[in-house]
């Protein structure tokens, strides 16, 4: 699935895949094939994946002191 | 399997005339949908000693385009509008949005055409598009005025590259026969059905290099009402050679289509048919002495923020 967000010249939205709507400045999620041919006909950005944070990595420094 | 409640079609237009653009504007059709390639085959003449039978036949001149009609709907339809009146339309408006067409030259279309059969929906573009003529009909019984445009495309192609576009539909308002308001010389006119038909001036031609579309005439609009003979005040106008302003509009909530301008009267005195209503068709064709502005201009109030 692709995240898209519909930006074109309808601004009351549109329907895709029959009928699932999606309003102006709406993201919804795709099927790949779906999503790529509505971004190439252009109104539609696609929405990067929004990733979970890293966890911190240890500081060399700190653990250099706990072993001294 | 697929059907005929499988097929699509999208428009574009086309970025440089004649070239494919990927389609972006999809519409409900009401079939058939006319867009195909006739070939002319022709039969060698020669005469071949002891042969009776054809022993030639091979591609003469072809034709590619055809008619497609929709249902009028507000959003999408500036496209249309383009493609038959006015390329390069004025938009003003911040939602909703009035996109002004004047008539001058027409955009160049692409369209794709998603066919139905068995094993699939298959792919057909057609490219170099322009509209020949277009025709706006209503009635009480049909109730969805239809818009058909008459195509004349030069290139068609159909080996499934590019594949079949997503199809995406704006939310589109409808329009119908009762939200129809005609005018007549100012006076709201209560009718039965109206039609408008329009020419571009467009025509195709056949040549070595394969079929070529270029203006060649004037474009027209005409239109008529069948209404209720309620006097001979039309007639009058008619016979007396006297102009009027003549508009058709369709008001939908914040949508609207508004067909305005100046004409000249055609047709005859009313005569009568039946036992019933004496009716009148009141025949018109736009034109100005003053602008083409003032002959005929739409104006298309929608939802979409660009023709």
């Amino acid at each position: 699935m692709t995240a898209i967000k519909y930006v074109g010249k309808h601004r009351n939205g549109v329907f895709i895949a029959g009928d699932v709507f999606c309003d102006y400045g709406q993201t919804i999620e795709a099927p790949d094939d779906v999503a790529a041919s509505l971004l190439e006909q252009g109104g539609w950005e696609s929405i990067e994946a929004v990733k979970p944070p890293k966890p911190p990595k240890a500081d060399k420094a700190d653990s250099n002191e706990t072993e001294a | 399997m697929s059907t005929g409640l499988n097929a699509q079609i999208g428009y574009n237009v086309e970025s440089t005339p004649g070239t494919y653009t990927t389609v972006d504007t999809f519409f409900e059709f009401v079939p058939p949908l006319g867009l195909t390639k006739t070939v002319n085959r022709v039969k060698s003449n020669g005469i071949r000693a002891n042969r009776v039978m054809s022993h030639e036949i091979t591609d003469g001149p072809w034709s590619i385009g055809g008619p497609v009609t929709h249902e009028l709907v507000a959003e999408s339809t500036g496209l249309l509008m383009e493609a038959t009146i006015d390329g390069d339309p004025a938009t003003t408006g911040d939602g909703p949005y009035a996109h002004v067409f004047q008539m001058g030259d027409v955009n160049s279309i692409c369209a794709q055409v998603g066919l139905p059969s068995t094993s699939a929906v298959h792919p057909v573009q057609f490219a170099g598009m322009k509209a020949a003529g277009w025709s706006l009909t209503n009635d009480a019984n049909g109730v969805h005025p239809l818009f058909t445009v008459d195509w004349l495309a030069t290139t068609i192609d159909y080996d499934g590259t590019p594949s079949l576009a997503t199809a995406s539909y704006a939310s589109f308002t409808r329009f119908v026969f009762t939200q129809a308001v005609l005018s007549v010389a100012s006076a709201a006119v209560c009718m039965d059905s109206f039609s408008l038909a329009g020419t571009t001036g467009y025509v195709q031609e056949f040549r070595n290099c394969g079929p070529v579309n270029f203006r060649n005439d004037k474009p027209t609009v005409q239109g008529s009402a069948v209404v209720d003979l309620a006097n001979l005040t039309q007639w009058g106008l008619l016979d007396a050679d006297t102009e009027a302003a003549v508009s058709i509009t369709y008001t939908s909530g914040t949508s609207s289509l508004v067909f305005a301008g100046n004409v000249a009267f055609m047709g005859s005195l009313a005569t009568v048919q039946d036992t019933g209503k004496t009716k009148e068709t009141v025949e018109f064709e736009f034109t100005s002495i003053t602008s083409d502005a003032a002959a005929f201009t739409a104006t298309l109030t929608n939802a979409d923020s660009a023709a």
